[in-house]
């Protein structure tokens, strides 16, 4: 099952973290590829820009943004896109992603991914700011499902909905984080199943696997841990569907050794290769 | 046309000025927003104000590890979240976040030990403007070598761009160093003309000390400072004595030990008692 794109299953990555640097340097380890997140690199000509250099001379590397803002009422900032584009260039980015939410209005950035009310004019904003960005980029976006901590009540789009409509109406496509789906799930009390099985097949290059914090009334999206057993449930089920997609490990918080992080990346293999029955009584 | 003209806009706006500045708004986020289960709307929003803080703030001690260090986290985190208030970021990159927090601080009224604090952010401020810069290449001392002494006076030296000069009233950059490099340090702690010191030694020259102040005789001491040159023991013995670091040297035979005594008078500090009272 190939995505429309041909984009290639790049198997089991992580991300390139400062706290790992010296390790891959020293290690080159044996991990499938790299994330990048875009914003850390854009405007630094000291070492993260020689080990990004260095490292994407020996791994597929793809670029993950934060700060596209895909979704404000502001004008969308072909300064930023620039600088995007050219690192996209150096990097030989196998894909561009961010994330489905605003980051700001009046200039101002809040480096939080915001929520979008799920309207029709919400859906017709972001499809033309997507078609303007990936034409100015010269290929497709990707957008993230982003987790989320409240819902607007003049939404009249499930966020599954919104997100395969979008995909038709602007050409996007989509970034899978399994684990935003199941924090999204219980912020908002709906079946994350039903979630992943309405996502279009052949529009996702990518998923996202990550720990996060139970506060108890809310989840909070925090990559600070190993990923739960019912978000591996969720990505075996995103398999059984999709097949092999290019698979990330987020950890950004509290990061443990690259090992370590590797190593649940690694578990992803496993979720795809056990059928849920063995996985079950294995466990 | 405004950019709150639309309906999405308006949401936008008021959304992140309630994250910004928080403010009675439990009317318009019932209205806007849907309860959970087992949150109102209002503390659903609190979510992302809380954590909008918490993100702006943590970028800013990143920066600034040192003048956490100072102030402590509390007053840190108060100030950073003051700044935040009135400089906001505008980029798309949180690496720039700070770059007007030294001149923030300059018009903080109250700060500790106000002129250290400032030094220390405009220190602070340089090393991340440094690690960020574009690399460049290096040119050679080789170089000069080559230029005929009649075309020095005309020579022009460019250099790197990761690089920054600073005037400073204090000498942050040793703060910066202690507080936040772990270092192996051997010091000698003493008193001099009744004013506290102290010396950073090396390790073989502390080892040499040690033995000196069980009493072991200079020989067995020596060996005890590891491979050091016979000069550099020297240089440290001449260290010594000029700050006055022996009361005595006595020779194994002491036919003439009473000529060796060296600052054998100690001073007494005036009594209370002997001031006249008022
Ligand atoms: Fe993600």
């Amino acid at each position: 099952m190939a995505n429309r794109w041909n984009l290639p299953d790049l198997g089991f990555g992580a991300g390139l973290r400062t706290v790992h640097f010296q390790h891959i340097l020293a290690e080159w380890p044996a991990v499938d590829w790299f994330e990048i997140l875009s914003e850390n690199f854009l405007d630094t000509g000291g070492r993260p820009a020689y080990v990004l250099d260095l490292t994407a001379e020996r791994y597929p590397v793809a670029m993950h943004g934060v700060s596209l803002s895909v979704g404000s009422t502001d004008p969308v900032n072909f300064e930023y896109l620039r600088k995007l584009k050219a690192l996209a260039g150096r990097t030989k980015a196998r894909w561009i992603s961010d994330h489905l939410c605003w980051t700001g209005v009046a200039g101002i950035n809040t480096h939080d991914l915001l929520p979008m009310p799920y309207t029709d004019e919400s859906l017709r904003h972001v499809a033309e700011r997507v078609r303007t960005i990936s034409d100015y980029l010269e290929r497709p976006l990707f957008l993230e499902n982003p987790s989320t901590y409240l819902e607007f009540a003049e939404s009249t789009w499930t966020e599954w909905d919104f997100l395969a409509e979008l995909t038709g109406l602007s050409g996007c496509g989509l970034l899978l984080d399994v684990n935003n789906v199941y924090v999204s799930s219980f912020n908002h009390g709906f079946d994350p199943f039903e979630y992943v099985d309405r996502i279009p097949v052949d529009r996702v290059v990518q998923i996202h696997l990550a720990g996060h914090t139970h506060k108890g009334t809310h989840i909070l999206d925090t990559h600070s841990d190993h990923v739960v057993d019912p978000v591996w449930e969720l990505y075996r089920r995103v398999y059984q569907r999709m097949g092999g997609i290019a698979t990330l490990l987020e950890w950004d918080d509290s990061i443990p050794s690259f090992d370590t992080v590797h190593a649940e990346a690694l578990k992803a293999r496993w979720y795809r290769t056990m059928p849920q029955q063995e996985a079950r009584s294995a466990a | 046309m405004r950019l709150d003209a639309t309906r999405l806009g308006s949401v936008q706006h008021w959304m992140q000025s309630y994250i910004r500045e928080g403010g009675a708004a439990a009317d318009e986020a019932a209205a806007l927003i849907r309860p959970s289960r087992a949150l109102a709307p209002l503390e659903r929003l609190d979510i992302y104000r809380g954590m909008y803080e918490l993100r702006l703030v943590e970028a800013l001690r990143a920066d600034y590890p040192g003048l956490v260090r100072l102030l402590g986290e509390d007053l840190f985190d108060e100030l950073a979240r003051l700044y935040v208030a009135a400089h906001p970021s505008r980029s798309y990159t949180l690496n720039r976040l700070g770059d007007r927090l030294p001149e923030y601080l300059a018009r903080v009224e109250g700060l500790p030990k106000p002129g250290f604090t400032r030094a220390l952010a405009r220190l602070e401020l340089a090393e991340t403007l440094v690690f960020d810069e574009e690399e460049s290449l290096h040119a050679s001392a080789e170089f000069l070598t080559g230029v005929p002494a009649d075309q020095w006076s005309g020579l022009r030296f460019r250099p790197i761009s990761a690089l920054r000069l600073l005037r400073l009233d204090y000498p942050a950059h040793l703060f910066a160093d202690a507080a936040l490099r772990p270092k192996k340090t051997r010091l000698i702690v003493y008193r001099r003309d009744f004013a506290v010191a102290s010396l950073s030694v090396s390790e073989p020259a502390m080892a040499l000390f040690e033995a000196l102040a069980e009493g072991r005789p200079l020989s067995d001491a020596v060996e005890r400072a590891d491979r050091a040159k016979e000069s550099e023991i020297f240089g440290w013995f001449r260290d010594w004595f000029s700050e006055g670091l022996f009361q005595s040297v006595e020779a194994a035979q002491p036919p003439r030990a009473s000529a060796s005594r060296t600052r054998t008078t100690r001073a007494t500090r005036p009594s209370a008692a002997a001031n006249p009272g008022p």
